[in-house]
């Protein structure tokens, strides 16, 4: 180590008054390292750098010759360096570079915002400055997490928080509106579709209809306006009104179907991934194929990358004859597969039913399936 | 032979008398002398070190000097014997 901090030259004596010169060198103090004989009268060593001139004086008198062989340590290091001032420079503005660009924020993380929209924060933010690459110290920090608090509507609290080059915008929600303030408008709760009413639930106002009533689209099921003996007055109808609603598809029977197969046709597909992240693909072989799995991974011994290769069979499609049962199966699978799509997603479907209809001569898959859903919508009443 | 005497009565170690030179052995293939008086001979199988009581001599096969300074000898390497020509 002492060695590689001071420097050293590594010597080659050839003589065969060797030891008389190693004797010397101990005497006058210089520390020799790593003798050894090489070949016959040939001594390799290893001195300090700094006391190498001192060698020509004594060797004097002695019939030798001296080599150096090799150097080291950090001088001989240090002063390579020196000959590529561009390194030291560049170097050095790299981490002038780093200190600088510490000193600001590169990235803004919002997390806990469901309802409120994060590119209102991040617009809230470059208003105040609070963009990637400003220099921003704490107290501008509390202000603007004051500021956005009160100025972002369903936010509760927003606080900011900053690690090094990170800015964290930590939001919590407030309660949802509705259930937090009572509006003063007189409203009414209507449907906004057909059904036939499964349950009512009035939280203010008074029901215009009971559980099994049939209703249409637009009428009143929850009204603002309260009856009471005599005498009514009006408020803003809250409540949750459920129904049973048909929505029903329609499909025309087809006699032919498109349907996909696997030709002989295969090709290996090679896919670099670096990690689980696929970079390269090689070109696709076919215009519709499929993988076959598990394919062989090569794994670099180095770098986390690794060629998977696999074999792609070829995808075609024909067309098909139906038989009359196959073709009620597929049509009634349409129909209830576009009745499916068009029913809310926090609604329960309680029934299905299909059939096969003929109209017009034209044969028809019929499916109506029946979902219990939320079908009240809060209308307010006009000034 | 005076100072022996101090250093043994007052139970202090042996190293401080210069005058004589020490051996310490590491395992079976290192060695160190201290207090030599200089390399006399090295050839890789033979270090003949002179001491003030005559000459250490280190036979043995690929031997290294792995250090070397006015009083300090590190010997390496397969060492077979020590041998020591005392002086007459």
């Amino acid at each position: 180590m002492w060695q590689f901090w001071n420097g050293y030259v590594i010597i080659q004596i050839e003589g065969l008054c060797a030891a008389r010169f190693l004797k010397r060198l101990a005497d006058v103090g210089i520390r020799v390292f790593h003798v050894r004989k090489t070949d016959e009268a040939v001594l390799r060593l290893t001195i300090p750098a700094r006391r190498f001139f001192d060698l020509r004086k004594l060797r004097r008198g002695l019939p030798l010759r001296i080599r150096i062989v090799g150097r080291g340590g950090l001088p001989f290091a240090l002063r390579k360096l020196g000959r590529r001032p561009v390194l030291w420079i560049g170097t050095c503005l790299l981490f002038l570079g780093m200190l600088l660009l510490s000193t600001r924020i590169w990235v803004i993380r919002i997390g806990g915002t469901n309802r409120v929209d994060p590119e209102e924060i991040r617009s809230l933010l470059s208003e105040r400055g609070i963009v990637p690459g400003a220099r921003i110290e704490g107290p501008i920090l509390i202000t603007a997490a004051n500021d956005l608090s009160a100025q972002i509507h369903d936010a509760a609290w927003i606080g900011l928080d900053r690690e090094g080059i990170l800015l964290t915008v930590n939001v919590v929600e407030a309660l949802p509106e509705s259930t937090k303030r009572i509006s003063t408008v007189p409203s009414d709760i209507k449907a906004d579709k057909d059904g036939v009413v499964t349950s009512i639930r009035v939280m203010r106002g008074q029901a215009r209809v009971k559980v099994g009533d049939r209703v249409k689209k637009g009428d009143v099921l929850i009204s603002g306006t309260v009856i009471y003996k005599d005498s009514s007055y009006e408020t803003s109808a809250d409540g949750t009104v459920c129904a049973a609603v048909e929505y029903r598809e329609e499909t025309a029977l087809s006699d032919r179907i498109t349907e996909s197969y696997e030709t002989e046709a295969e090709a290996a597909v090679r896919i670099l991934r670096i990690w689980d992240l696929e970079l390269l693909r090689t070109k696709q072989p076919f215009e519709h194929y499929r993988l076959t799995d598990p394919g062989t991974v090569t794994m670099s011994s180095l770098l986390p990358v690794a060629i998977e290769t696999r074999t792609a069979r070829e995808i075609g499609f024909r067309e098909r004859a139906l038989t009359e049962e196959e073709a009620e199966q597929y049509a009634l699978q349409e129909a209830r597969e576009r009745a499916y799509q068009a029913i809310p997603r926090d609604a329960a479907i309680i029934n299905t039913y299909g059939t096969i209809r003929t109209k017009n001569g034209a044969r028809y898959a019929v499916v109506i399936v029946t979902a219990e859903e939320i079908i009240g919508k809060t209308e307010e009443r006009p000034a | 032979m005076v100072l022996r005497h101090i250093l043994k009565a007052a139970d202090l170690p042996q190293e401080l008398d210069a005058g004589r030179f020490y051996l310490q052995w590491y395992g079976i293939d290192e060695c160190s002398v201290a207090q030599h008086r200089g390399i006399l001979c090295f050839d890789g199988k033979t270090v003949r070190l002179a001491t003030d009581q005559g000459v250490l001599c280190v036979l043995g096969d690929s031997l290294e000097l792995e250090a070397l300074t006015d009083s300090r000898a590190l010997i390496k390497g397969q060492i077979e014997s020590v041998r020591i020509e005392a002086k007459s």
